[in-house]
């Protein structure tokens, strides 16, 4: 600071300093008298207020919708498994999902077991769930429904066709909008084709369709055909005939054996030649 | 309907209280004088206000006011003398001038106001009732030392607010 700016500093110290009394000048009290007479204090403290208000309205709001979104968000839990690959999860409520090559299945964990237990999948997939009569079971597929309280079952979703075999217990089958659900007991299987849109109850037991899981084959008097048919997607292979008997029937059970043992013992039994391809 | 709202009239009444009232300390003498000028004069602005009359410059139609009404105030107290030694005093100034100044003396004032309480006592007591060093000491009961050393601090404080103004205004 030089010399004249010093001396105006000075000046001008001297001038307020001389001037300066104690709590004067104050522009809110000064506001406040003002307000006062002029009769619009009320109106400012009424406008202040009501910000005030109007911002912590608009926070809870801003609160409220995080959180509820929060809540509502789903997260999602899925399982994928590849071809040819078998994978055992656990739900949270310690059902087992057992899950067949190329399927999928997804759950919302945030939801699973508050109300009911929701599972989505695509594939071969079989629950054992466990029982819980509050909290009911659904698997969901893109056609069907399947509710359950507490038993064993499979699920095949193939495009098109849904199909539902029952192990223990009693299921409920639903598909499409307006059908009539169908109640399903242990060793009944339903299915559900997009095309024909009813649901097709057998109650033949079909023991192989779960011999993926179980690893074991069962045929009973069983054509030749229906043999072949199991075979080929129990190995993930085409075997074809190359005799020309197909009437015979086979009796035999299985136990995960090599395809190779299995081609020569029914072979062997029927006097026939079944032979195995490679699946493309 | 107001040409300006309540809210808005506030922020401008708190913006220019201070400078005004240090205007109007230039024409009188005392704080409370001035204060009540500029409180006339904001209501004057705001009837005005109220029944939608424009005006262009609020700022400087107040230290219009302010200046006016001073120098009624002064003019119809008895010491005419004192009045006329002011207004000799600021004719070399232009009225931006006075407003700037005004503006400065205000931060000056709101300085000492900030002050911590013991040393706003003996600065005042030295630059304001034009105590001797000596006399504040005995009337405080402490060393003229401790005078020199708490006048030194809160002139450090004041200057520095005062630079600040300084550089605000000239960069």
């Amino acid at each position: 600071m030089n010399n004249e700016q010093d001396d105006r500093f000075e000046k001008r110290l001297r001038f307020v300093a001389r001037r300066y009394k104690e709590g004067s000048l104050d522009e809110d009290k000064a506001w406040e008298r003002f307000a006062a007479r002029q009769g619009i204090r009320r109106q400012v403290a009424f406008r202040r207020y009501w910000m005030v208000a109007a911002s912590v309205v608009l926070l809870l709001i801003g609160f409220g919708t995080f959180y509820m979104k929060d809540r509502n968000n789903p997260e999602w839990v899925s399982v994928v498994t590849a071809s040819g690959q078998l994978k055992d999860v656990y739900l949270p409520d310690s059902t087992l999902v057992s899950m067949a090559g190329n399927s999928t299945l997804r759950y919302d964990l945030k939801k699973y077991g508050k109300e009911r237990r929701v599972v989505e999948m695509t594939g071969k997939v079989f629950f054992q769930v466990k029982r819980n009569e509050a909290r009911p079971f659904s698997v969901h597929t893109a056609l069907t429904e399947v509710t359950v309280l507490g038993t064993s079952f499979q699920v095949n979703e193939q495009p098109g066709v849904t199909q539902v075999n029952v192990v223990t217990g009693k299921v409920r089958f639903a598909a499409g909008e307006a059908l009539e659900p169908a109640i399903l007991t242990a060793g009944m299987s339903a299915s559900y084709s997009d095309e024909k849109k009813e649901i097709n109850i057998g109650t033949e037991e079909k023991p192989n369709d779960l011999s993926w899981k179980t690893k074991q084959l069962r045929f009973n008097d069983t054509p030749l055909e229906k043999v072949i048919e199991d075979l080929g997607d129990y190995y993930h292979v085409k075997i074809t005939n190359k005799t020309g008997s197909p009437d015979s029937r086979l009796t035999a059970t299985f136990n995960d054996l090599p395809l190779d043992e299995v081609l020569m013992v029914i072979n062997q039994t029927l006097d026939i030649r079944l032979v195995s391809q490679a699946e493309k | 309907m107001a040409a300006i709202s309540a809210g808005e009239f506030e922020c401008i009444f708190k913006e220019l209280y201070k400078p005004l009232c240090l205007f109007a300390l230039r024409f009188t003498e005392k704080t409370e004088d001035a204060e009540d000028v500029v409180q006339q004069a904001f209501a004057d602005v705001w009837d005005k206000n109220s029944h939608n009359v424009v005006i262009a410059n609020f700022k400087s139609y107040l230290y219009q006011a302010v200046r006016n009404r001073s120098l009624t105030l002064v003019a119809q107290s008895s010491d005419t003398l004192q009045a006329t030694e002011c207004i000799a005093d600021m004719e070399d100034l232009s009225e931006e001038e006075q407003i700037y100044q005004s503006e400065r003396d205000a931060r000056l004032w709101a300085a000492i106001d900030k002050l911590p309480a013991e040393r706003k006592k003996i600065f005042l007591l030295s630059k304001r009732d034009g105590l001797k060093y000596q006399e504040i000491a005995e009337e405080l009961h402490i060393s003229i030392k401790t005078v020199e050393n708490q006048i030194g601090k809160a002139l450090k404080t004041l200057r520095e607010t005062a630079v600040r103004i300084y550089c605000f205004f000239f960069s």
